[in-house]
């Protein structure tokens, strides 16, 4: 089933605020978003847990209503007929009754998406096949490793070969080889016309894919861009040096072990302290040149030093 | 059609409920007596004699034995039964807020009204179908030890299944408000044996809050009543099926209002 290679916009999401009134203080988990994401286009959402990621996701699905903002899915503010048969989700934590086997709940989901009999059959040993999982279908949802449920649920995401597919960490709990395969095969649904739009805490994952990024914190986006604008191209370099100079220079030094390291941003700069130091008598252990992680511009765009965050990481929220 | 595979689905998560199994158990157990136990004479179509396990009954201490073995154990079949669907519905229901599939589910071309309304006619298709096949094995046996077939089995079976989808709706209606199966089984189960008891006896001292349950809740009480009259011959009163009827659009409504105001999580 190939699809028309389309860039019309297949959701777009206008200043979409969802605060939730059950709580004793009212917390907004979305403030004013807006995206739009085109056919064949895949946009990864980065954020630390608690962003509004999965709010964002369940919002632009229809599954959570918004405060204030408009959805448009497939030109349509609203559901349309045959909305959900061109629409794939794998929400965030994929369950299934613990009786069932993955080939029913495949066939229950395939046949509430309007696919029946050979033709369903057919599709679900595709999936399987796909996604080298040829032998959940016969086993039961209770005897499932993690692993095995995101692959059940990219399956089920995938039944009707959707025009719009949302992922809401689709890598979490896949081992190695299995995220591999669900990288080449997201980007062969994007280059076949297919929109993506994915949550993920593997950053890496997301920089080697998402054609666009965007960052949230505390219900906004804080950035969004291409991998290419969002990853500045001008390298950091440290001029580490074994003891501390002397003069005003000396302030621009921060000890690291058993070393002094200055940090500047720009090559310019680097060369003009390289002098100083020289003439100054200093001798300079090393230079070293960095060039930005998508990692550091996500923490940056936080407003968090990389070094400064430890626990888990950005992850599901 | 989108909506049968969801009923198909909430009428078997049904039948795996524990107590819905438990149902099926009672129910062999009660007809393996019936089949072993009793041993009924009948002269010219009328039952003369009935030996139940060795012990004969005949003539006026025959009519006696039978109206209150009948009257009893239906009144206990009645309330086992509904105690049990009581609890697979009120678990199946709430399957509208915490099902694992839910989120699924409802991208897919399902609206809420259908995914609502199949987790309730999914129960409640699997009881009726439950509920038919023992009240046709038991006239069969009847039948088998020379009884004539008797119409008054299966309209007290359908009476039984008004009263149950009434307090099924109720439970629905409990669950998605609540968000706890725990509550809707406690509540729907607190409706039927106490509640509507209580409204029926019109127990003194309890007047003034009986007349706001009654507004509130379904009079099951006066439908089981008509159950067991039913079973035992008496003549049909359409009265409490039509408020019963009443009731289950409302708690219909009132579920789906609110499940359509929910944020799917």
């Amino acid at each position: 089933m190939e699809k028309e290679l389309t860039t019309a916009p297949i959701l777009e999401i206008r200043d979409v605020s969802k605060v939730y009134r059950h709580a004793q203080t009212p917390s907004a988990s979305l403030q004013e978003v807006s995206l739009t994401i085109r056919g064949g286009e895949i946009l990864g959402i980065l954020g630390l847990n608690g962003a509004g990621k999965s709010t964002l996701i369940r919002t632009a699905l229809h599954l959570t209503r918004p405060t204030s903002g408009s959805i448009a899915l497939f030109s349509h503010a609203g559901r349309t007929r045959g909305w959900g048969s061109r629409t794939g989700y794998l929400p965030e934590s994929f369950d299934a009754p613990a009786h069932m086997t993955g080939r029913e709940v495949l066939e229950y989901l395939g046949a509430l998406g309007g696919l029946a009999g050979a033709a369903l059959t057919m599709r679900i040993d595709e999936l399987l096949r796909l996604l080298e999982s040829s032998d959940l279908g016969q086993k039961r949802f209770r005897t499932y490793s993690k692993g095995m449920k995101v692959r059940l649920g990219l399956a089920q995401a995938l039944l009707n070969n959707p025009e719009l597919l949302v992922l809401d960490e689709p890598t979490d709990g896949l081992d190695p080889s299995g995220v591999r395969l669900v990288r080449q095969l997201l980007l062969r649904m994007r280059n076949q016309g297919t929109a993506i739009l994915m949550s993920s805490h593997l950053l890496s994952e997301v920089e080697l894919i998402a054609d666009r990024i965007i960052i949230m914190h505390a219900g906004k986006i804080v950035r969004e861009g291409t991998p290419a604008e969002l990853l500045p191209h001008s390298a950091r370099h440290q001029i580490i040096v074994d003891g501390l100079p002397d003069g005003a220079i000396r302030t621009d030094f921060a000890r690291r072990g058993l070393r002094w390291v200055m940090e500047v941003e720009s090559a310019d700069v680097m060369y003009a302290k390289l002098t100083e130091l020289r003439t100054g008598g200093v001798v300079i252990a090393s230079v070293q040149s960095f060039h930005p992680t998508l990692e550091e511009v996500f923490f940056q765009s936080l407003g968090i030093r990389a070094d400064e965050h430890t626990p888990n990481g950005p992850s599901g929220g | 059609m989108n909506t049968l595979p969801m009923v198909r689905q909430a009428g078997r998560e049904a039948v795996l409920q524990p107590a819905f199994l438990l149902a099926i158990i009672a129910e062999t157990a009660f007809i393996l007596v019936l089949i072993f136990g009793i041993h009924l004479e009948y002269r010219q179509q009328t039952l003369v004699q009935m030996t139940f396990f060795s012990k004969v009954f005949a003539g006026e201490e025959l009519w006696i034995f039978s109206k209150t073995l009948l009257g009893n154990l239906w009144w206990f079949l009645e309330s086992l039964f509904m105690f049990l669907f009581i609890l697979t519905s009120a678990y199946v229901s709430s399957m509208n807020v915490q099902h694992p599939l839910m989120s699924v589910v409802l991208t897919r071309d399902v609206s809420r009204s259908a995914f609502f309304l199949s987790n309730t006619l999914g129960p409640i298709l699997a009881e009726s179908l439950n509920i038919t096949a023992f009240i046709v094995v038991l006239s069969l046996v009847f039948v088998a030890k020379g009884s004539s077939l008797d119409a008054s089995l299966f309209l007290s079976a359908m009476s039984f299944l008004a009263a149950l989808a009434t307090l099924h709706a109720f439970a629905a209606l409990v669950s998605v408000a609540t968000r706890n199966a725990f509550a809707s089984a406690l509540f729907t189960l607190i409706v039927y044996f106490v509640l509507s008891p209580l409204s029926a006896a019109e127990t003194p001292g309890l007047v003034a809050p009986l007349r706001i349950a009654e507004v509130l809740f379904p009079n099951s009480a006066a439908i089981s009543a008509q159950t067991r009259a039913i079973a035992l011959g008496g003549s049909l009163i359409w009265s409490p099926y039509l408020s019963a009827a009443a009731y289950i659009v409302v708690y219909h409504l009132f579920g789906l209002w609110i499940f359509h105001r929910r944020d799917i999580l």
